[in-house]
């Protein structure tokens, strides 16, 4: 049943204590929502966040024993495994969809590329979708002592803010704003911990991550500062090691067409190098020769397929793109686009590029010429 | 493998035009090995700024080498930057003044 639907997958992240397992708990109550398989990872050996979770038991796996990173991916994958494994069998109840929280102490990229890598959740799961918690009361101080508490942020897709009955307002619109310092384009919900609308608003979410309600065109929308090179409210997760990791959105706007093979090795090169400091990337790229826009999106240094629109939400045709970095100075970041970009109009005139010869005619090296070794004869003529 | 060159074909990376329609959507075809060889002309402008060459290896690979010999295969556009740092003679910063001065020197 459902094998040939790809399952929405939604990961929900936030950091220790900032609500998580309460929020879930409330999804899981809603009659909507009774056909979820669940993942909980838990820090530690001794798991105790399941137990918290009022969820039959057969639909969840619990990953104990360390954080849903690198170290943990293969335990991701293999729950996975199981879970689809087990209801195709029909020795499970089948499920609608997969929610999959994290450690309060997780970033949520690894555990996104191997959503996005895994040949089976590639198969059977959409593109995940993240919400992230971020306590009212003591969400400002989070933020700026850990920079994991950034990191999920910026990964997240809607972020709720939780626990607002206590805090005051001060400290809540505090929040909002550092959280759009962070992350310009997120939705951001408040939720409470006692009436029931905190559920509501989190079911509110899922729904429309599920019916993909945002799109990119609502992102310039919703963002109309998002023009030329803009600072946002700088905040400083840690300066002491004496690298600057100050946590910053801006964007940057290109008027001239960007060459394709140009921005693939200018960006490969920028999350080879500076990865770790580039939480996100998105925009809309006008591609040299493209008619609509590339819809581009990338964290650290996973980057997704580039998808194509076939209109531009806007009549100027610029290429848009938001960055969300920490440390990284926006004026060189732009120069260098710029730069690479006009070397590539330099190569794209055929004459400058070396003349094409088949595998087995070989080539040089160290100024030897060589033949490919694995060449067959007919092949090397 | 491509019937024509004998070469074996390598696995797809997000930054690859070729073969993809959407991306001949405007009327234009990318070749693929156009494509390389346009890639391998953008990445040796940078990185013979720190003594290493990038050569296409038949439109299936890319050989790296130095100046004292020093000779890498590589298959993706990645792994060019990784192992390349091990080869370099500094640090390949993308950010760097000096490189962007070069680069814009070049492009003129």
């Amino acid at each position: 049943m459902n094998q040939g639907r790809r399952l929405p997958v939604i990961v929900l992240t936030g950091f220790l204590g900032s609500g998580k397992t309460t929020l879930l708990n409330r999804l899981l109550r809603d009659v909507r929502f009774e056909h979820t398989a669940v993942l909980i990872n838990e820090f530690g050996d001794v798991g105790l966040d399941h137990h918290l979770v009022q969820h039959s038991a057969e639909r969840m796996v619990v990953l104990s024993g360390g954080c849903v990173c690198c170290a943990m991916r293969e335990d991701v994958e293999g729950a996975l495994r199981e879970l689809f494994e087990r209801r195709d069998r029909g020795e499970i109840r089948p499920f609608e969809r997969v929610v999959v929280e994290t450690t309060g102490l997780a970033d949520p990229v690894p555990l996104l590329l191997t959503l996005n890598t895994f040949g089976l959740a590639r198969a059977r799961l959409k593109t995940p979708s993240v919400i992230t918690t971020v306590d009212a009361v003591l969400g400002e101080r989070t933020i700026s002592d850990f920079e994991e508490s950034v990191r999920q942020i910026a990964a997240a897709d809607v972020v709720m803010i939780t626990k607002v009955d206590r805090a005051e307002e001060e400290a809540v619109v505090t929040v909002c704003e550092r959280i759009e310092a962070i992350n310009p384009w997120c939705d951001v919900a408040l939720v409470d911990g006692r009436s029931a609308a905190g559920g509501d608003r989190l079911i509110e979410a899922v729904g429309g991550l599920e019916a993909g309600t945002c799109h990119h065109e609502t992102v310039w929308r919703r963002n109309p500062r998002a023009a030329g090179i803009e600072w946002k409210a700088p905040h400083v997760a840690d300066s002491d090691a004496g690298v600057d990791r100050t946590a910053r959105s801006f964007a940057v706007v290109l008027e001239e067409p960007i060459d394709w093979g140009a921005f693939g090795v200018w960006l490969t090169l920028l999350l080879h190098r500076h990865g770790e400091r580039v939480l996100r990337v998105k925009g809309l790229i006008n591609v040299a020769g493209l008619r609509g826009p590339v819809a581009f999106h990338a964290a650290q240094h996973m980057v997704h397929p580039p998808e194509h629109l076939e209109r531009w939400p806007t009549d100027d045709r610029q290429s848009r793109i938001v960055f969300i970095v920490l440390g990284l100075n926006p004026a060189a970041v732009l120069r260098s686009l710029k730069v690479f970009n006009g070397l590539a109009g330099r190569v794209a005139d055929a004459s400058n590029l070396p003349s094409v010869k088949p595998a087995g005619a070989g080539g040089t090296l160290a100024g030897r010429p060589v033949r490919r070794p694995t060449a067959p004869s007919w092949v090397r003529g | 493998m491509c019937g024509l060159c004998g070469a074996l074909g390598s696995g797809e990376y997000w930054t690859d035009a070729a073969g993809r329609p959407e991306f001949e959507a405007g009327g234009r075809k990318v070749v693929r090995r156009h494509e390389r060889l346009q890639r391998v002309v953008l990445v040796d402008a940078v990185l013979k700024r720190y003594g290493v060459t990038l050569r296409d290896w038949g439109g299936s690979s890319y050989v790296l080498t130095t100046r004292n010999g020093g000779v890498r295969n590589v298959y993706n556009l990645a792994g060019i930057w990784s192992v390349a740092d091990e080869l370099a003679d500094g640090t390949i910063d993308p950010l760097s003044d000096s490189l962007l001065d070069e680069l814009e020197q070049a492009g003129k």
